[in-house]
Order: C-alpha cells, then sequence, then structure tokens
C-alpha cells in the first residue's frame, strides 16, 4: 500500500516563490508580456493611492490646490508622467491582447501579438513623451 | 479496439515546429472531458472593468489633460469641469471601474503566493473594504469639491 502512495512534497515557501518571478530561465514572450503586465500594474495601484493623496489638497480650495500645479508642471513631474503614460498604455493593450486570446483570436501567433503589444506601446509613448517633455 | 471516444491528449510539441505552436483545429467535433475546478469568475468582472477603464481612462486623460492649455486645470476649471453631470458620471465611473479592476488585479497575485483558501477569502474582504473605502472617500471629496457638501 505504501509504496503505491505518493510521497508528500512540501510546499514551496514564500520567499522561493517570490523568487521564481525574478528567474529569467525558460520563459517565453507571454511570460515577459505577464510579468511586464504585473509590474504596471502594481506601479498602477501605488499611483492610483497617491493620487487620491494628493487629490485631497482639492477640499482646501483654490489656494490648497494651485500652489501644486507648479509643481507638477516641473520636470520630474512630467518624466514621472510620461513614465505612468508608459504603464498605462502598456498594461491596457497587453489587456486587450490578453482579452482577445481569451475569446480565441489571434491565439496561432501568440509571440507575434506580444511582439506588436510591446512595438505600438512604445510609438504611443513615444509619441507622448514628444509632446509632454518636448 | 473498443468504440468509446478517446480524448485528444496532449502529446508535446511535434518536432520542426516553432515554440507557439497551435494544432490546427479538427475537422469535425470531439467530445473531451473538462476538468472540474472552481475558478469562479472574477476574471470576467475583471476583464469587464478592464474594457470599461478603457473607455473611461480615455476620456479622462483627453478631458483633464490634452484638451486643456498647460496639461493641468485650475481649482475653479476643476469645480467648472466636474459640475457637468457629463463629466460628473465619467469621473465617477472611472473611479469605480478602476477600484474593482485594481482590486481584483491585486487579489489576482496574492492567489499565487496564498494557498489557505481561508487566507484568501480575509485578504479578499479586505481589498474589497478598502475600495469601498476609497470609494465613499472620493465621493464625499467630489461632493465637496462641487459645494454639494
Amino acid at each position: 500500500m505504501s509504496a503505491t502512495t505518493p510521497p508528500r512534497l512540501r510546499a514551496p515557501s514564500l520567499l522561493r516563490r517570490l523568487a521564481y518571478w525574478l528567474e529569467p530561465r525558460w520563459r517565453d514572450p507571454g511570460w515577459l508580456a505577464f510579468a511586464l503586465n504585473r509590474f504596471a500594474g502594481y506601479i498602477l495601484i501605488g499611483y492610483l493611492l497617491a493620487h487620491m493623496v494628493v487629490l485631497s489638497r482639492l477640499a482646501a480650495g483654490p489656494a490648497g490646490w494651485n500652489s501644486l500645479l507648479d509643481l507638477f508642471g516641473s520636470t520630474p513631474f512630467l518624466v514621472g508622467d510620461t513614465l505612468l503614460i508608459a504603464a498605462v498604455v502598456f498594461h491596457g493593450l497587453n489587456g486587450l491582447r490578453v482579452a482577445a486570446f481569451t475569446a480565441g483570436w489571434g491565439v496561432r501567433h501568440p509571440n507575434a501579438w506580444v511582439a506588436v503589444v510591446l512595438a505600438v506601446s512604445v510609438a504611443l509613448v513615444g509619441l507622448a513623451a514628444w509632446e509632454i517633455l518636448l | 479496439m473498443s468504440g468509446s471516444p478517446v480524448p485528444r491528449r496532449f502529446l508535446g510539441r511535434p518536432e520542426g515546429v516553432r515554440p507557439g505552436y497551435v494544432p490546427a483545429p479538427l475537422d469535425r467535433p470531439v467530445s473531451v472531458p473538462r476538468p472540474r475546478v472552481r475558478t469562479g469568475r472574477l476574471w470576467l468582472v475583471q476583464a469587464i472593468a478592464g474594457g470599461l477603464l478603457v473607455v473611461f481612462l480615455g476620456v479622462h486623460l483627453v478631458a483633464q489633460h490634452f484638451l486643456v492649455p498647460g496639461g493641468l486645470r485650475s481649482f475653479d476649471d476643476v469645480v467648472a469641469y466636474l459640475r457637468q453631470p457629463i463629466a460628473l458620471v465619467a469621473e465617477i465611473g472611472l473611479l469605480a471601474s478602476v477600484l474593482v479592476h485594481a482590486g481584483l488585479g491585486f487579489r489576482a497575485t496574492l492567489v499565487d503566493v496564498i494557498r489557505d483558501p481561508a487566507r484568501l477569502r480575509r485578504a479578499t474582504w479586505i481589498i474589497a473594504a478598502i475600495g469601498v473605502g476609497i470609494f465613499a472617500y472620493a465621493i464625499w471629496l467630489t461632493g465637496v469639491i462641487i459645494g454639494a457638501v
């Protein structure tokens, strides 16, 4: 009886499961898109929380808000806005790719669609950077 | 050989094809037993919220930043914008869809690291409570800004 019982496998530790995300071997372009999508998602959640805090200044009236406009228009903030747009654009386009795959569209060329998402993202972020920074 | 239908099994990638190869569809329907899994439909809710987000965020970026000289509205411009009913609906729709999408997305990442269903359920309720709290705070803040509170 014991000969047919499979051995109990210990679940990997939390640290090992998190380290798995940093493992670049045996990966394909779909994994790269998946990992970038999660990374962008964490950035966007952080921005969402920071945005809610900043918007609370509107409750202080014109003096509370208008004094921030110069800060928001400074170069470091504009660079940050561009990086934020990069996260939004890639996360959005990759989400559309995942939705299309879920519906069965484009599944014959998965790697090509990842390349399309990356290329269009770079093009759109380049346009946004041109508009914002120059 | 018995006459019972044999499920089509994945036996590995055939020789000589590139990674990402997808087998051609069968020319006749084959009944394959699907595994019973309890995945729920939260992924569908997240996908629908993501679709709404594309629309609402697009409106938000264009109306609040790209159409505004300098890209930022002054306080008076913000108040005037939010007092338009359509703009108010668009902003509240953006808030709701972004909170649903972000909350479910964060929960999806927790599924990979939390193995105990009870702990995952507790984490889900905490995320939901935070989302409801942020939504209520944002609605109150909007009311204060437009002078309705």
